[in-house]
């Protein structure tokens, strides 16, 4: 008998023991290699944003990170990673980010990238996140990572309360599917209070621990790859930087790209999106108000972050087609009344580094499409990455920032006075 | 702690499995634990259906007390009294009232009448009404109360099937198999679990929840620009939807067949490779085989036995058609009062009278009509779109893309 359940069972128990090596074990076998972290560098793999192992690799090497949305899938000639490889930037833009990724996402993101500490980083804000209702739960929970959750839990005893007591209400609200153990774990912290040791050990040694493995052994298998659109991109490029020229090649190419609208949009954008619909969106953004919402909030709880990491952060605030606006019919002070809440909340907390590029002088084909940057608009953005870029160190001088938990309340999510 | 579904977790497996080992042992020295099952078998349920606010598993007592008092008072009445067609007709309709009270919630949005409303409900239901017909049969004379709960509440089944019978399982329950015949159990057991592993949580993964979302959102992004919506971006959704169907069902009937194995119990497989049906009738006796073979025993075959006796139709095609038509209207409200299950179970009954003249036309014919190897093959692939196109109407996509 003892063969016969040795012949049935000795598999499945040889396969059980095989998988827990490979799960719980501090064997770490480690995927990641110069190349993964180049092609996760403009992969904008989900895996990329929900993981933890290649970032914290990518730190170690001339990578900076830039944070944002679905801007970061504009790969034209001018996207900081072709400009970054054309004209050989001491550092390389770390892609992270996609179409509805927002502040909260970015938070988390940011928090387990544990090796972000005394660098630097970019963060691209898009006006739209800043919506009466804040990011759409199913979004969120699209993009949580449970890798970075358990992170932030099993971090949550030290770093500011009040940002840890936030982010747990905040994840607890638009996410209601989250385990057991989790959900009581964030419950405590949303109170308060620390954390129960058997929920330490619980996330921190089973969870967490097998997560990592997993993000080891699956975070850059088979990535999205954009290399070649890049290749492309920059082989469009002229092989000495000279701004003036590459501003003029900007517009040559962009006007190329969108001839068949006169709202600057380009035209494989215009065809898929918006041609059928176009009509729709006449006059429809009249009441569009981004000066109401959670995600300041959520924004705060990333600038936290920043700070107890040290990290000295470059702004970027997205422009909007101005095209794009006059067709929708946005009031006019709806973006500069954005601009200057959002303006207000990072520098008086000491965020002085912002590339406003709400108010260009010129800007036309400041964006690719309607909300996205891209042709000019990534050039004047490249202007202000290329010297950023030339050191990786964060300026200790420049990350003395003085935080304010106001911004953090309802209060100030709804302020229109400041 | 939140009720666990079954087979859906590593953590489900876990305690399923140190739950299973001291009946895995006891069988093989041959014998069965009966207070250790029934142990067992609370510590599942109290698992599946009172985590929370534990409102399904007060349900779920409710129900099968309810369900107990009208088998038993049929029983009864079957005992002493003679077969009434009314009496008969009442049993099953009360049998069933909290089934239907539970499908009409989401459509008359009153919630309190689904009292009921518990995970698998069907499927016990599906149980219940079995025992009632075959009493009225007089197949079943006998059955204690302990051996309708353990019937009704055999928990590697409970949720999702396969549906067992009453009369099969009782043999297997009742006897405790030898060991040569445990240890092929065993093994049988085993290979299906691991099947049911790479179908469930790698096919089904893949596909449901890798492939189908990005699919979706392709196919959405159509909604306005073509007439109905149509895209490559659909038909690609109607084949990943299906695919995904398939595997993750028949990975999760695979589980609830292995877990009957190592019980000693040898629950009927739901699916026998239904994508190499030759035709649609075919494909009913191979996919979710133990819930077509129940409509076919328990609603079609009566129904044209009760038309040929009371001779309401003389045509036996057309009594077979108006079968099928009742049969498949009744699965399409089985499955929820949404316009796409009801046209999903009218359109499975158009393919069935049609595929029925079909043959028919075939038999007249069959000097004119080749078959061979191709003729065989076009059959399979007719037969497989037909089947996929029906779940494109069955996943509700359609309503998502025409009027939302």
């Amino acid at each position: 008998m003892k063969k016969k359940l040795w012949m049935i069972f000795g598999p499945v128990i040889v396969a059980i023991v095989a998988l827990l090596i490979l799960l719980w074990t501090p064997i770490h076998f480690k995927t990641v290699t110069p190349k993964k972290i180049d092609q996760a560098s403009t992969s904008l793999d989900v895996r990329v944003l929900k993981g933890e192992s290649v970032k914290n690799a990518a730190e170690k090497e001339n990578y900076i990170p830039i944070i944002g949305s679905s801007e970061l899938s504009r790969m034209d000639p001018f996207h900081p990673s072709s400009m970054a490889q054309k004209y050989h930037w001491k550092n390389k833009p770390f892609l992270l980010g996609n179409p509805g990724t927002a502040s909260l996402t970015q938070t988390l993101n940011v928090s387990g990238m544990s090796k972000l500490k005394n660098q630097k980083a970019v963060v691209i804000i898009s006006p739209q996140w800043f919506t009466k209702k804040g990011v759409p739960s199913d979004a969120f929970k699209y993009f949580l990572s449970p890798l970075q959750l358990t992170g932030f839990i099993v971090n949550s005893n030290h770093g500011d309360k009040k940002m840890n007591k936030y982010i747990a209400s905040r994840v607890l609200d638009l996410d209601d599917s989250l385990g057991t153990v989790e959900t009581d774990a964030l419950n405590r912290i949303a109170a308060g209070k620390y954390i129960t040791s058997y929920q330490r050990f619980y996330i921190s040694n089973l969870k967490r621990s097998s997560l990592e493995n997993q993000d080891d052994l699956f975070g850059t298998i088979s990535l999205n790859d954009h290399q070649k659109t890049i290749d492309k991109a920059v082989s469009k490029l002229p092989s000495d930087y000279n701004y003036k020229d590459l501003d003029k090649l900007a517009v040559k190419m962009a006007k190329h790209h969108s001839r068949e609208n006169d709202l600057q949009i380009g035209d494989s954008y215009y065809k898929k999106q918006l041609y059928r619909r176009i009509h729709r969106y006449k006059n429809a953004h009249r009441h569009v108000d981004y000066k109401h919402s959670p995600e300041y909030n959520d924004f705060q709880a990333m600038l936290y972050l920043f700070n107890q990491n040290h990290t000295e952060v470059m702004f970027v605030i997205q422009p909007v087609n101005p095209k794009w606006i006059k067709y929708t019919g946005m009031p006019k002070n709806a973006l500069s009344d954005f601009d200057a809440k959002i303006t207000y909340q990072l520098k008086s907390q000491g965020f002085n580094n912002i590339v406003d590029l709400t108010h260009e002088k010129n800007p036309n084909y400041i964006a690719e499409d309607t909300i996205h940057m891209g042709w000019r608009g990534w050039l004047i953005l490249d202007k202000h990455l290329e010297p950023y870029f030339k050191d990786k160190k964060a300026d200790p001088n420049k990350t003395k920032y003085q935080m304010n938990d106001y911004f953090l309340t309802e209060k100030w999510a709804n302020n229109t006075k400041f | 702690m939140n009720n666990i579904t079954p087979y859906s977790s590593p953590h489900y497996f876990i305690y399923l499995l140190v739950l299973l080992l001291p009946i895995i042992i006891g069988l093989l020295f041959g014998k069965r634990f009966r207070i250790y099952d029934f142990i067992a078998t609370v510590i599942i349920l109290v698992i599946t259906f009172f985590g929370g606010n534990a409102s399904q598993g007060i349900s779920l007592i409710a129900y099968v007390l309810f369900e107990m008092i009208v088998v038993f008072s049929y029983l009864r009445y079957r005992k002493k009294k003679n077969n009434s067609f009314w009496v008969f007709t009442f049993a099953v309709v009360m049998a069933i009232v909290p089934l239907v009270f539970v499908k009409l919630d989401p459509l008359i949005k009153n919630a309190t009448i689904s009292l009921f409303a518990f995970m698998g409900i069907s499927y016990l239901t599906f149980k219940s009404v079995e025992i009632i017909m075959e009493v009225r049969d007089g197949t079943i004379k006998e059955i204690k109360p302990t051996e309708f709960v353990r019937f009704l509440l055999f928990f590697p089944t409970i949720t999702s099937g396969p549906i067992d019978r009453f009369r099969r399982f009782q043999k297997d329950v009742l006897n405790v198999p030898s060991r040569d015949e445990y240890l092929k159990l065993l093994k049988s057991g085993t290979d299906k679990l691991m099947l049911g592993l790479v179908y469930k949580f790698i096919l089904g993964y893949f596909f449901g929840t890798l492939l189908l979302p990005k699919i979706s959102i392709l196919a959405l992004s159509y909604a306005h620009q073509r007439p109905l919506g149509i895209s490559w971006a659909l038909v690609a959704y109607m084949y990943c939807y299906s695919m995904y169907l398939f595997f993750d069902f028949a990975g999760y009937s695979l589980f609830a067949v292995a877990i009957s194995n190592f019980m000693g119990v040898k629950t009927p497989m739901n699916f026998r490779r239904p994508f190499q049906a030759v035709n649609i009738k075919d494909f009913w006796n191979r996919w979710h085989i133990t819930l077509s073979f129940w409509f076919r025993d328990f609603i079609y075959m009566r129904l044209v036995f009760t038309m040929m006796k009371k001779k309401w139709i003389k045509n036996r095609i057309t009594m077979a058609n108006v079968g099928y038509v009742a049969l498949f209207l009744i699965m399409g409200f089985w499955h929820g009062e949404t316009w796409f299950y009801i046209v999903y179970g009218i359109f499975h009954a158009c393919a069935m009278i049609t595929n029925d003249a079909w043959l028919r036309f075939k038999k007249k014919h069959r000097k004119q009509i080749p078959s061979n190897r191709f003729t065989k093959y076009l059959a399979i692939f007719i037969t497989f779109n037909v089947v996929c196109f029906s779940f494109l109407i069955f996943s509700g996509f359609l309503n998502t893309l025409w009027f939302s």
